[in-house]
């Protein structure tokens, strides 16, 4: 029995002694060649209470899972941990009776303080994993689990890159709880995931700094409040300097990051599919918070893909309410994607200041693209006491704002302040109501100095740009044809400084009320006019001769006539304004045939006086009456003199009115006339009167029109008697030898005065037969005998001829002087004979034509 | 002296108003000839294309010819003479022509002169 006692007691004492119990179980001396190995919480607890150099590292490997019973606190040293012979893991107990876990008290795993260090997942230590693991799944029932790791003030935890946390847990809401708590620094390069807390999903930090770096992966992790991720407050720092924050969850602000009272600076790194239960759906930045975006090297993190269930689907900054919202917000560079909002700000929402904090906010170098938002704001949000950094107006430059779509107002931003666009691309931007591209609230000022507003669509107006405040622009700002700017009520373009467009509409406007006089584009600066403003190459003055100036404003939809005019010729506006005006027609009238140099119709534009034209019309026989524009063709109508105003906005036509020249005398100037019987020639009355004038005193130029009124033949028989409209070649022929006397008639306009002469018309015999022979032109075409061949079967051929010039004969033959003193002497050998040699010499200068 | 500027001065003006008035006259005077040469030439022309029998003018380019011949024989004055035949039907008789003759005034200045005939023949 002794001996069985004996046995007994040396088997116990040897399994304690296995189990590390009694006995220094870890090995090494805690270098970097020579770790300490441990594989239970008795021997890094026992490693952590080792006397060591403040400054020196002490090295530990992990060779076996760990699990902590109870709170282990490193308070002096610096210690760099990593899992050794395979993945091993450090994880809060599972015993429920441990006191780490206590009920009614549940406490941190690890707290590191004064001045400690602890390295978890150390990268150059080994190739595998050490998992820090909360094992919150078993913590049921509502049991109340602290957080895993406490980096206190002036310590330091580093997440490396072979370490992982995973399923830390904190339920108790207090100040001082989280799964990984910081007050003095946490780097994190590792992976930390599937974590839940309150006030931070995986990690809270209250007056510490968090670095978030390159290889760090933080994802899956759950807030009960703000930041899905990470929750950052109160003098704190947050730097992302790279890595990736996805798929994280808030109840409250900040899908991914909630930061207020501190400083956020997001350099780098994605923020991406993450989820807040208000705003911000990747980050949330406010309460007096600074928060900064990207580096102004250009590089810039990725925040896309978030979703905010309240405003600022990517980005809620300057946030807060009941007065301590307010910050200041720096975009210096990044992308800002396809985030969404069930409210407004898809991409960025910048909130209201505070009585303790301004809202202020820069944004250069970003591209906010494919945002959306179910109410306004597809791309940026901007309240209206927000605020420029340097400036009381934002700047925005360098920036595009594409494809965001907003199912309520701003398709691509909604400004509620004063912002500066420079350098700043607007485009493709839809919205589902109004302004497309931006809409500018009544409390809104947009200042566009450089950039481009083009390709955005608005279901309802302004596609471009819904303008309900003040819009301003200069330098090389352009709202691209394809964009409407829709000017509500008496809102106006205000153009601030010299534009630089060579050609092309500077901007296409939309106005609800198409009024004349309704003003749309101002022209204030120094040295400008409306007139220079609204033309390129041209002048107000041009346009009453030419209605397609190339003009750098339009009006859609104007009436019939309705134009854009400057105001320099107004009446009752001053000069710098570009106006819907319209056009009127001044018609003038001759009032009469044969009337020369009547004006040619001119304009007049809405509220400009015009002159009437000084040009003074003439007509043969009369005079211009002294005021000789009326309203009325008898006269009867308003009388309007030459060079008088006209100022009435309506077309008008006036008539000449004409007063008859008096006659001193009138006389009919007729030579007989002479034609050989058998001439063939139709002795119409354009023949007969070919030579005859008429001649008055004095010389009115009137076009005094002659007829025959009586034809006698040589026996002195009227061949007309009592017959009015006289064809003569009815009465007269060259038939036989005749001699008609024909008696001429004509009379002034009025009939006041006339005229009569009696002329003789001869036709007389013909012995030599010659009379086969006549001479034609183009004129005198209607004097060949309707009976000749040339009328009946020649005719055109003949016509033809006569409607040629020169420079379409058949032959041309040029003879000098020498020439033809040849061939006269050639013919006079001949005795004027015809001969071969006179033809040849003359073939010589003969060339075929055309 | 005074008197022997006088007597020059009333030359030379003497001299420009004779030769004005013969630059005139010689163009009244040329219209004149080469309105009635090229009439009684294309009147020529026609009526003997259209006799019986000729030989003279068998083709449009022999009454061309024709009619270039029988207007040199007409032109007394001097200067080049240009012809520009329009049309010509030998068979029907028509001569289209234009004649346009170019000379120089007393004073050396160049000018011409134009005139259009058509005849026809029936």
């Amino acid at each position: 029995m002794q001996d069985k006692i004996k046995y007994m007691l040396l088997f116990a004492i040897l399994a304690i002694c296995f189990k590390g119990e009694i006995v220094d179980a870890y090995t090494g001396k805690g270098t970097a060649d020579n770790p300490y190995v441990v594989s239970s919480e008795s021997d890094i607890a026992k490693v952590f209470e080792l006397d060591k150099k403040e400054s020196q590292w002490t090295y530990i490997a992990v060779d076996d899972v760990i699990a902590f019973t109870k709170t282990h606190v490193v308070d002096f040293g610096k210690y760099r941990i990593y899992a050794i012979g395979n993945n091993q893991t450090i994880r809060r107990s599972k015993k429920m009776t441990a006191t780490v876990n206590s009920e009614s008290n549940p406490k941190f795993c690890l707290k590191v303080r004064d001045g400690a260090a602890v390295v978890f997942g150390y990268s150059a230590g080994s190739n595998y994993k050490l998992v820090i693991d909360g094992v919150k799944g078993e913590f049921r029932d509502q049991r109340e689990c602290n957080g895993w790791m406490h980096v206190e003030s002036y310590s330091e935890i580093v997440i490396d890159t072979n370490c992982i946390v995973k399923d830390a847990m904190n339920t108790v809401v207090d100040d001082e709880s989280a799964p990984i708590r910081v007050s003095g620094t946490l780097t994190v390069n590792g992976e930390i995931k599937n974590c839940n807390g309150i006030n931070g999903g995986a990690i809270k930090t209250k007056g510490g700094s968090v670095y978030i770096n390159a290889t760090a992966n933080i994802h899956d992790c759950e807030s009960q409040t703000e930041g899905g991720a990470i929750f950052s407050e109160t003098g704190s720092l947050l730097r992302i300097s790279g890595g990736t924050i996805r798929d994280c969850e808030s109840v409250e602000e900040g899908g991914a990051i909630c930061s207020v009272y501190s400083r956020l600076e997001i350099l780098s790194g994605n923020i991406i599919g993450n989820q807040a239960g208000t705003t911000g759906g990747g980050v949330f930045s406010g309460k007096q918070d600074v928060l900064i975006i990207g580096a102004r090297n250009k590089t810039g993190p990725n925040i896309n893909k978030n979703f905010a269930h309240g405003s600022g689907g990517g980005v809620r900054c300057n946030g807060g309410y009941g007065g301590v919202s307010g910050g200041l917000s720096n975009f210096y560079s990044g992308n800002i994607c396809e985030n969404s909002t069930a409210t407004h700000g898809g991409g960025i929402s910048c909130g209201e200041e505070s009585r303790l904090s301004k809202s202020q906010i820069n944004i250069e170098g970003m591209n906010i693209s494919n945002n959306y938002a179910y109410s306004s704001g597809g791309g940026i949000w901007m309240d209206s006491t927000a605020k420029g950094i340097l400036h009381d107006y934002i700047g925005i430059s360098n920036t595009t704002i594409a494809n965001n779509i907003s199912q309520s107002y701003g398709g691509g931003i909604l400004v509620n302040s004063s912002v500066v666009l420079n350098n700043v691309n607007i485009k493709s931007n839809v919205s589902k109501a109004s302004g497309g591209g931006m809409f500018i609230n009544q409390s809104g000022r947009v200042k566009i100095s450089n950039g481009v507003v083009e390709g955005n669509t608005g279901t309802n107006l302004g596609s471009g740009i819904y303008l309900k405040g003040k819009l301003e622009i200069e330098n090389d700002a352009v709202i691209n044809s394809n964009n409407k700017v829709f000017l509500e009520g008496n809102t106006y373009i205000d153009v601030v400084g010299k534009l630089n467009a060579k050609s092309g509409y500077v901007a296409c406007i939309q106005v609800a009320a198409r009024t004349n006089g309704r003003k749309v584009v101002r022209a204030n600066y120094v040295g400008t006019s409306g007139e220079k403003e609204l033309y390129y190459n041209a002048s107000a003055e041009d346009e009453y001769f030419n209605d397609n100036l190339e003009k750098r404003y339009k009006v859609e939809s104007l009436g019939n006539n309705q134009c854009l005019r400057p105001t320099e010729k107004v009446e009752g506006i001053e000069a710098k304004w570009i106006i819907i005006s319209q056009k009127y027609k001044i018609e003038y009238k001759g009032n009469a045939d044969g009337v020369k140099n009547v004006p040619d119709a001119s304009v007049k534009f809405w509220n400009e006086n015009i002159k009437i034209s000084t040009q003074e019309p003439s007509r043969p026989g009369y005079m211009i009456a002294e005021k000789h524009w009326n309203t009325k063709n008898n006269g009867s109508g308003v009388v309007y003199k030459p060079g008088s105003l006209y100022a009435e906005n309506k077309d008008i036509t006036l008539y000449a009115i004409w007063e008859i020249i008096e006659l001193e005398s009138l006389k009919i100037m007729a030579a007989d006339r002479f034609y050989v019987v058998n001439q063939k020639i139709t002795l119409a009355e354009a023949e007969i009167l070919k030579y005859v004038k008429v001649e008055d005193e004095p010389q009115t130029g009137y076009p005094y029109k002659l007829r025959i009124v009586s034809i006698r033949n040589s026996k002195g028989v009227i061949l007309t008697n009592g017959v009015k409209n006289i064809v003569s070649e009815k009465y007269m022929n060259t038939r036989k030898v005749e001699h008609y006397k024909v008696v001429l008639y004509t009379e002034d306009a009025i009939g006041k005065r006339f005229a009569k002469k009696t002329m003789n018309v001869y036709i007389m015999d013909n012995p030599n037969n010659e009379a086969n022979i006549r001479f034609v032109s183009k004129e005198y075409f209607n004097t060949v005998s309707p009976s000749s061949k040339w009328f009946r079967q020649l005719k055109k051929e003949l016509k033809e001829s006569l409607n040629k010039d020169d420079k379409n004969f058949i032959y041309e033959i040029d003879l000098s002087e020498i020439n033809i003193k040849k061939v006269n002497k050639l013919l006079k050998n001949d005795r004027y004979k015809f001969t071969s040699q006179v033809r040849n010499y003359i073939k010589e200068h003969l060339k075929g034509g055309q | 002296m005074k008197q022997f500027i006088i007597i020059i001065g009333i030359v030379v003006i003497a001299m420009i108003t004779s030769l004005t008035l013969l630059s005139q006259e010689s163009l009244a005077d040329r219209q004149d000839e080469l309105n009635r040469a090229t009439s009684a030439a294309a009147k020529q022309t026609v009526k003997t294309s259209q006799l019986q029998k000729q030989r003279d003018i068998t083709s449009n380019e022999k009454m061309a010819i024709y009619f270039a011949a029988t207007l040199s024989s007409n032109i007394k004055s001097d200067g080049k003479i240009n012809i520009k035949i329009i049309s010509a039907d030998y068979k029907e008789g028509l001569i289209d022509v234009i004649v346009t003759e170019t000379f120089q005034y007393p004073n050396g200045k160049t000018a011409k002169i134009k005139v259009r005939k058509c005849a026809i023949y029936g």
